[in-house]
């Protein structure tokens, strides 16, 4: 069956490759320009995306991807607290809805279906762009809300350069990091090492446990990271690029509990994670070809110990190996077909399981851009999955449409798209359920952009209205007596909002100023009748309502302000909306120094305060987050 | 220059008003609760384990149903797995089993007097007064320990005076306080004189034949009219077990009746035990089908005295008989989060009433 597909698919490429040859238009919204590569957007023409800024990435490299993206994306995360579990949902849907993708390879757990975004230091990060809606993903399943796409970009300046960090804050969280980047004759490395320890004995108000609040500090919340990056490039005189990254974390946390839940216990996970990746890129006319190959392997230590007693242990070793190839023909006027190839294999060992257990997947996506005119572009696709001996279909199709030139665009998007049960939802000792069925449902959204300029001054605004219908919703009840749970389908889920974005950038002189916000209204709904009083109720930890907004001042790239509010609306906890934890804005500053040394050396120095105005806040219900904190920052570069 | 300046000021002004319009936030509040007057009953509930939603729900004498009490009078979470309720004086106690801690509240506004932690690795279970400013809370879990805690409120003190430890894989449970004896209902249940709450005190109870008795979980140890407690309990007879009802003196410490209940299905841990406000009738139940024993004729049931029928897949949680000798029965829906659902029978069958809960309740309390 499987050479039947690769065979299939081959085809597939040699038909898209038969054709005319043309020029076509290069869309300016389809490319990002870096130093020294062009690559596609992987996002469909009419999707929202969202880019994090590098500013933002630069003010926040020492905090992971989860909080970047709290203080900078409408998207929700749900944490644990620093350096804790955190993941991330668009628009109502769950954490495992969201594909998290590092240079184009999923890292989403084939155990849990969603990626702790806590793994992922910013140190480690050159961009950032979030897909929005369930079918703008190219590859792969899953992404019934959206996707999070990092990336690393190869170096290619003149002279070697480099960062060292360090960092202290005030709940006793020390950070260093080690940036080298040099590029000759075509190669370039980049090698980042990075390491994060705290106490992270935060102060907080404890509200909840008796009528007596008290000042407390976080207990069982210390943890230590430590990664390092390596990234080798090659570009041929051709212009084809070899790429071969390795990234190995380790990652020892002792996991803080819910204080409203008094343990004895000291809980500890650690885990280990190595992921390597190797590309070939290349170009000839109109053909362009990419190869890639990952693999995967992440383990996972829980134990659980109290005072002299034996500690419990559950060990968790997860392996996948990904294979693909990316073919593109642009020898259509204004049409260009892409087909993909991906295999993938999961395989889990875990003491929670009766077994080891293994998964195949494969899939097959054509596609095709057409620049119907200068103003009209439609994207559609059709990918095609085969998982361990069931077939699904999916399609995307979306477009663009640009009204009156900078002034107004519409976008569009309507697609289909399935999330396979993970093997955790399936064989999880007890409570896995096989009969399980993948979730699927049709997702729809539709933008009005502006985006015009004038002098120094440039505006962007963006609102979007958004629809997703998912069927066969998968959901942990409890089981029994209520302390085993098990995975079912519910039988539909609505969920529906807006968005909108915006962003003004002027500059009077050496001065600049960034301001920047996102809102979201969320509606999302559980339409099931298999529990009583949660018909039309919103689902837990889905606010209603999110906002935030930031404002950048830079004088010269000497010194700088950056201020940052976000805002949570109230999540209700339970499915019938019973509880629920209380909306929060926290504020955020930071103020900054950059000294230019000789040549390309600076110093910069940097302060920043979290939660300026104390604001209570849980970020997970009974999981306080610390009250006012400091960070001091001193990056050497050069 | 003067534009560039205005359009600055405005833009300043626009997200500036935004933020001033939607930064206020307000503190999530609760209603308060408007019938506390004329309760009849309390009724606990678990709530969802691990996420701090146990609560009360009251039963006023006309019918009026209040939720989560606790929550909406002291605007906090009451706790993690709440499992009973127990009154002393005008207090009502309500051990959290894991949060380990017991909310101490006022029985007639429920506002909270005071949260007695327990600093121990136990599951706190039941409360039973010991008299004067003690009282005994049993502990769920295996090699457990009685907690023997100081009651002055209000006071500095070390609120656990003491544990006893029950022997080895003892859980246990229910108390009954008869005279100067403390019968425990556990794994082995067990019987200590008041004057000497020691492990080296401590009797078990045992059967005519010399077995130890084996109570279901979480089910009542009562005293009849006559003094005598009467506990529900099972055997294992290979892989599968069998239901007792025993009745025992509590001067000699042994059972001296022993109802085999083959022939009715008991749950050793949904299945209760209660009796009569005259003392007269003991009742247990095998899921929603409650039967009775006279307890001066004592004799194996063979037709219940209610039978509802419902397909709605509800699981009973808990069997309660109040003071006016109608039949309380706790319904949960195991694989969902919805709420329980409470049916009042009387002695008919007839039912009288049905109101819903907290998410896995598993006690009554009768005013």
């Amino acid at each position: 069956m499987r050479k039947a597909l690769i065979s299939g698919s081959l085809i597939l490429s040699l038909f898209t490759a038969k054709s005319q040859t043309g020029l076509v238009d290069v869309d300016l919204e389809d490319v990002i320009v870096t130093a020294d590569m062009k690559k596609r957007d992987e996002a469909a023409a009419g999707t929202k995306v969202t880019r994090i800024s590098h500013d933002d990435i630069k003010t926040n490299l020492t905090k992971s991807l989860s909080e970047i993206l709290l203080e900078s994306s409408p998207i929700q995360i749900k944490s644990m607290g620093q350096g804790a579990l955190a993941t991330a949902s668009f628009r109502g849907a769950s954490s495992s809805h969201t594909q998290v993708m590092w240079n184009g390879i999923s890292l989403n757990s084939p155990q849990l279906g969603n990626f702790d975004l806590s793994q992922v230091p910013i140190y480690f990060v050159d961009d950032i762009s979030l897909y929005h809606g369930g079918s703008a993903q190219k590859e792969g399943s899953g992404a019934l809300g959206g996707s999070i796409n990092f990336s690393n970009e190869a170096y290619y300046g003149d002279k070697p350069s480099g960062s060292v960090l360090l960092e202290a804050a005030s709940n006793e969280t020390y950070t260093g990091g080690l940036n080298l980047k040099f590029s000759k004759n075509g190669f370039s490395s980049a090698t980042r090492a990075y390491y994060q320890q705290s106490e992270n004995n935060y102060r907080y108000l404890n509200k909840v446990f008796s009528n007596v609040h008290t000042y407390e500090r976080r207990k069982n919340a210390d943890y230590k990271q430590a990664g390092i990056m390596q990234e080798l490039y090659y570009k041929t005189r051709k212009g084809d690029m070899l790429s071969l990254m390795g990234w190995w974390q380790a990652d020892n946390r002792s996991l803080p509990q819910s204080i409203i839940v008094y343990d004895m216990a000291h809980e500890k996970n650690n885990s280990r994670n190595l992921r390597t990746m190797v590309a070939y890129d290349m170009k000839r006319k109109n053909h362009a070809l990419k190869f890639s190959a990952a693999y995967l392997h992440g383990s996972m230590e829980y134990t659980r110990s109290f005072g002299e007693m034996v500690p419990d242990t559950s060990n968790n070793i997860n392996s996948s190996m990904i294979a693909g190839a990316d073919y593109t023909y642009s020898g259509f006027k204004n049409i260009i077909l892409s087909g993909i190839l991906t295999y993938r294999h999961d395989k889990v060992e875990s003491d929670n399981y009766i077994s080891s257990k293994e998964r195949n997947t494969v899939n097959a996506t054509i596609a095709a851009s057409w620049r119907i005119t200068k103003k009209l572009h439609i994207d559609a696709r059709i990918p095609l999955e085969w998982n361990d001996e069931t077939y699904f279909a999916r399609y995307n199709v979306s477009g663009r449409y640009r009204l009156i030139d900078e002034w107004l665009t519409l976008k569009a998007s309507n697609g289909y798209n399935y999330r396979v049960p993970t093997l955790n939802d399936l064989y999880w000792n007890p409570g896995g359920n096989p009969y399980l069925k993948p979730e699927k449902g049709f997702s729809s959204d539709f933008s009005v952009m502006t985006e015009p300029t004038f002098g120094t001054t440039h505006l962007k605004l963006e609102a979007t209205y958004f629809y997703m219908n998912i069927d066969d919703w998968i959901m942990w009840v409890p089981k029994g007596n209520g302390y085993i749970w098990e995975p079912v389908n519910f039988n539909n889920v609505i969920s529906q909002g807006i968005e909108f974005a915006g962003d003004l950038k002027f500059a009077t002189g050496k001065i600049s100023h960034i301001f920047s916000g996102n809102y979201a209204w969320i509606r999302s709904v559980d339409n099931s009748y298999r529990q009583e009083g949660t018909q039309g109720k919103q689902l837990p930890y889905i606010p209603r309502n999110r906002w935030n907004a930031g404002y950048r001042f830079n004088f010269n790239d000497k010194l700088r302000l950056h201020y940052n509010a976000s805002f949570t609306d109230a999540r209700f906890t339970s499915a019938d909306e019973s509880y629920q934890t209380e909306a929060y804005i926290s504020h955020n500053a930071e103020v900054g120094y950059n000294m230019k040394l000789k040549s390309k050396m600076n110093i910069d120095f940097s302060v920043k305060a979290d939660n300026i105005f104390n604001a209570y806040y849980e970020s997970t219900q009974y999981y306080p987050m610390p009250l006012r904190m400091f960070w001091g920052r001193v990056i050497y570069s050069f | 220059m003067y534009h560039a300046m205005s359009r600055k000021i405005k833009s300043t002004a626009i997200i500036s008003a935004f933020f001033c319009a939607i930064s206020c936030t307000e503190k999530a509040e609760f209603d308060s609760p408007e019938n506390l007057e004329d309760i009849r009953a309390v009724v606990v509930s678990e709530g969802q384990f691990g996420y701090g939603t146990s609560s009360l729900t009251s039963l006023s004498y006309k019918g009026d149903v209040e939720q989560d009490l606790f929550r909406r009078i002291n605007n906090r979470p009451m706790g993690d797995v709440a499992q009973s309720m127990t009154r002393i004086g005008d207090l009502l106690y309500v051990p959290q089993n894991n949060s380990k801690k017991i909310e101490v509240m006022d029985c007639r506004t429920f506002e909270s007097v005071e949260t007695m932690r327990i600093n121990e690795d136990v599951i706190p279970m039941y409360v039973c007064h010991l008299g004067g400013d003690s009282i005994a809370v049993t502990d769920q879990k295996q090699n457990s320990r009685l907690i023997i805690m100081d009651i002055n409120h209000g006071q500095e003190r070390d609120v656990v005076r003491r544990t006893v430890s029950l022997g080895g894989g003892n859980r246990s449970f229910q108390m009954n306080l008869a005279g100067e004896k403390l019968f425990v209902g556990a794994d082995k249940m067990c019987v200590f004189d008041l004057s000497d709450l020691t492990n080296k005190g401590m009797r078990y109870i045992r059967t005519q034949s010399g077995e130890t008795i084996q109570t279901v979980d979480f089910s009542k140890i009562v005293s009849d009219k006559n003094g005598m407690i009467w506990a529900l309990a099972y055997k294992y007879i290979g892989l599968n077990t069998n239901g007792y009802l025993y009745c025992i003196d509590p001067a000699t410490e042994t059972a001296v009746m022993e109802i085999d209940l083959a022939s009715i299905s008991i749950n050793t841990w949904t299945s209760s035990l209660d009796i009569s406000a005259d003392g007269k009738t003991v009742y247990f139940n095998s899921h929603r089908r409650v039967y009775s024993v006279d307890t001066d004729n004592p004799q194996i049931p063979t037709q219940p005295v209610i039978s509802p029928v419902r397909s709605d897949g509800r699981t009973v949680y808990n069997m309660c008989v109040s003071g006016e000798n109608t039949i309380f029965l706790c319904e949960v829906l195991y694989g969902s989060l919805s709420r329980s659902r409470i049916y009042e029978y009387d002695l008919s069958g007839n039912e009288l009433r049905e109101f819903r809960a907290g998410l896995f309740s598993h006690f009554i309390y009768f005013y």
